[in-house]
């Protein structure tokens, strides 16, 4: 058997402990990636208690977390941009959390039930990952398209800490190595 | 081999230094957010003004303090729920005060225009006397007493006289202060200004306050007085005052307001101790009666007829009027029932004689019982109307005068005056004869008069005496003229100006009707 060398790319045999090519460790490993899920998971609460967007109206000023966002668009009738906004700030990013840590709780584990299933939900978190910035982004094109002096929107500190939150995940995500999974449920059958 | 271990080590540190300094970062945040949530704190509402949730503020001494963070409506009125900040925690407890800031724009002024930009706003007042509540009571208007660097003063009137709130308050023509609240309680209109405290040591017990709005006509023996209030202070409103002794010192906790400058200095008897009784009059100048007519004691108003109400009784062919009317009680400085012991008694009489009407005159006579009417006190009237012939014959001449054309006259003096000078001689002469001829008319009144009964002769010679003062100060003013033109070139020249004033006042009048609205908003 052989095992891939994640630096190079270069074919290696399963059991040597470097790359023969770019002297790279050719051990598989989680932490990183179990890092930057705690590190991004502790972000998700600032990122819903603080404001994401502060409007400013004449004198008025609101500023508005992304739960309220949500709230105002319901209260107003649009319900599918409420729903798609909740479940791309909200849902998806504490989906992703609990999928990232029940990978690595497979891996770590080698819980080999639903392996398929395992892989496709790993597709799904790194497909939809970066998914997860629309928040962001809505907020980055308001600030930069509604600045007069009569009404402006600016970006709050919720805003920034969800952008922290989503690039942990997606960092999370890259590093979770779902091959040792796989060689472990490869050798548990053979066996 | 080790080098790698010390080096996947160190690979390893920075790894799970990422989760805990996230870790540290994010609680620290979470902290951060809850240590500077305030209490939040419930406040009633009978309306919510336009309070927005997540954008209306609470302020304190201008600092935003709270953030409304929803509006409930309930059975009665709402409930707005505030997110206060954490260091107001001290100034929540029974001091604490709460009432919404509106835009206002009233006569001549506006206020909360910042809340025309921002929206209304919470305003609260509280003393540091510790967290002891969440629950409050807003207040409908800005509570009085909680005003800074103002003296507030309670002033008691029957009328409103059309103050509102924020009207202004003069002194000497200065702006002092303004009215606060106009509200009525018992049946009574209670006003309260703020007084700026720079301005305050001018309020004292010998203090008057009076309505500035209207015009103030004072009528008697000596001159006509018309005083006119400064244009603004027409349109806008307010209250005046004066104060007699500038040192006397401010224990009174509530003051009269007067309806004019020339009510609150009037010669008064009593001190307005207003008490409602009833007079049942049955005579046959009942008709005459009027609701405001006054009623009299030696020459003082005490009192004014309030209500009236008349019945015809057949069987004895007269006419029944009961007069409802409030009497100064403390004129007299004991009350009516013992006043009325003493004998004190009313009686119709014509009053003065160019007003017309007829006044209840009092007088004290023999005892009387004391007797009520439903739940007033009945003062007894004498019988019979006391009509003087004189004054009555007066009234008519005076009725007569009224109907002159008096710019003609004043314009015909004028030019009789202008020939005055010329005819002064020739005039002098028959005024001397006239004035032989007047007395021996007057011998031959004064015969006529020992016939007349005596009450009429004793007005008569009164009458007489005075014409006969007239007459002689005429003649003195004859022999003026005639001997120092400058004053009666003066004269001349008063009678010319008199005239133009009046004819401009005709103009304006003219303008006033055809365009009442011009005064103010110009042509």
């Amino acid at each position: 058997m052989y095992r891939r060398c994640k630096h190079c790319n270069a074919v290696n045999l399963k059991d040597s402990l470097h790359c023969k090519r770019c002297g790279g460790e050719l051990k598989y490993t989680n932490n990183l990636s179990l890092a930057f899920g705690i590190a991004g998971l502790f972000f998700y609460i600032p990122a819903n208690i603080y404001p994401i967007l502060i409007s400013k109206k004449l004198a008025k000023v609101y500023s508005s977390t992304i739960i309220d966002g949500i709230f105002a668009l319901w209260s107003e009738g649009d319900y599918p941009i409420a729903i798609i906004v909740f479940l791309a700030s909200v849902l998806i990013p504490l989906i992703k959390f609990l999928i990232i840590f029940y990978l690595l709780y497979s891996i770590k584990f080698k819980k080999c039930e639903f392996y398929k299933f395992k892989v496709s939900l790993y597709s799904f978190i790194s497909v939809s990952g970066h998914w997860s910035l629309l928040d962001v982004f809505v907020v980055v094109v308001l600030t930069g398209i509604v600045s007069f002096k009569m009404m402006s929107v600016l970006p709050g500190s919720g805003a920034l800490y969800f952008l922290i939150m989503v690039i942990l995940t997606i960092l999370s995500v890259k590093y979770l190595d779902l091959r040792e999974l796989g060689e472990k449920c490869a050798k548990s059958k053979e066996s | 081999m080790q080098r790698a271990k010390r080096v996947k080590k160190g690979i390893n540190f920075i790894i799970w230094s990422i989760p805990v300094v996230a870790i540290v970062v994010s609680l620290w945040l979470i902290y951060k957010y809850y240590s500077s949530l305030g209490p939040l704190i419930e406040i009633r509402f009978e309306n919510a003004g336009g309070i927005e949730p997540k954008v209306s503020q609470v302020k304190f001494r201008d600092v935003k303090v709270g953030v409304v963070s929803d509006v409930k409506i309930l059975k009665k009125g709402v409930a707005v729920y505030v997110r206060m900040n954490s260091e107001m925690k001290d100034y929540l407890n029974d001091t604490t005060k709460f009432w919404i800031v509106k835009p206002t724009i009233e006569a001549g002024r506006v206020s909360g225009l910042e809340a025309l930009i921002s929206g209304p706003y919470i305003q609260m007042s509280a003393e540091p006397l510790g967290f002891t509540k969440t629950k409050f009571q807003g207040l409908e208007e800005p509570p009085i007493k909680d005003i800074k660097d103002v003296l507030v003063i309670k002033l008691v009137a029957n009328n409103s006289y059309g103050l509102t709130e924020r009207m202004p308050v003069y002194y000497k023509q200065i702006e002092v202060g303004s009215v606060r609240r106009v509200s009525l309680k018992d049946n009574k209109v209670y006003i309260y200004l703020a007084i700026d405290k720079k301005y305050s040591i001018y309020v004292n017990d010998t203090s008057k306050f009076w309505n500035l709005r209207g015009v103030d006509v004072s009528f008697n023996k000596d001159n006509l007085k018309v005083e006119l209030p400064s244009l603004s202070s027409l349109i806008v409103g307010g209250i005046a005052f004066d104060t007699l002794q500038f040192s006397a010192p401010l224990t009174k906790s509530e003051f009269r307001l007067y309806a004019s400058r020339s009510d609150a200095y009037q010669n008064r008897l009593g001190r307005d101790k207003f008490r409602d009784v009833v007079f049942i009059v049955k005579n046959n100048q009942n008709g005459k009666l009027r609701v405001g007519n006054p009623i009299v004691f030696r020459n003082f108003k005490v009192g004014e007829i309030t209500y009236l109400k008349s019945k015809f009784d057949i069987n004895t062919n007269s006419i029944i009027t009961t007069a409802y009317a409030k009497v100064d009680e403390s004129a007299f400085r004991v009350s009516l029932e013992d006043a009325i012991k003493r004998g004190l008694v009313a009686q119709i009489k014509t009053t003065f004689p160019i007003l017309g009407g007829i006044g209840i005159y009092l007088s004290f006579d023999k005892p009387y019982k004391v007797e009520y009417f439903g739940k007033y006190l009945v003062i007894p009237v004498k019988k019979g109307f006391v009509e003087n012939r004189i004054v009555a014959k007066l009234s008519e001449i005076l009725d007569k005068l009224k109907n002159l054309p008096l710019d003609k006259t004043i314009s015909d003096v004028s030019s009789f005056i202008n020939n005055l000078k010329n005819s002064m001689g020739s005039f002098f002469a028959t005024t001397t004869k006239t004035l032989n001829t007047a007395n021996k008319t007057l011998k031959g009144i004064n015969d006529l008069s020992s016939t007349i009964d005596g009450m009429l002769k004793k007005e008569i010679n009164q009458t007489i005496d005075n014409l006969n003062s007239t007459l002689l100060t005429l003649q003195k003013l004859a022999n003026s003229y005639s001997k120092d033109s400058k004053t009666y070139q003066r004269l001349n020249i008063l009678i010319e100006n008199l005239n133009r004033t009046i004819k401009v006042y005709r103009k304006i009048g003219k303008q006033i009707d055809n365009k009442p609205n011009s005064l103010v908003v110009g042509d």
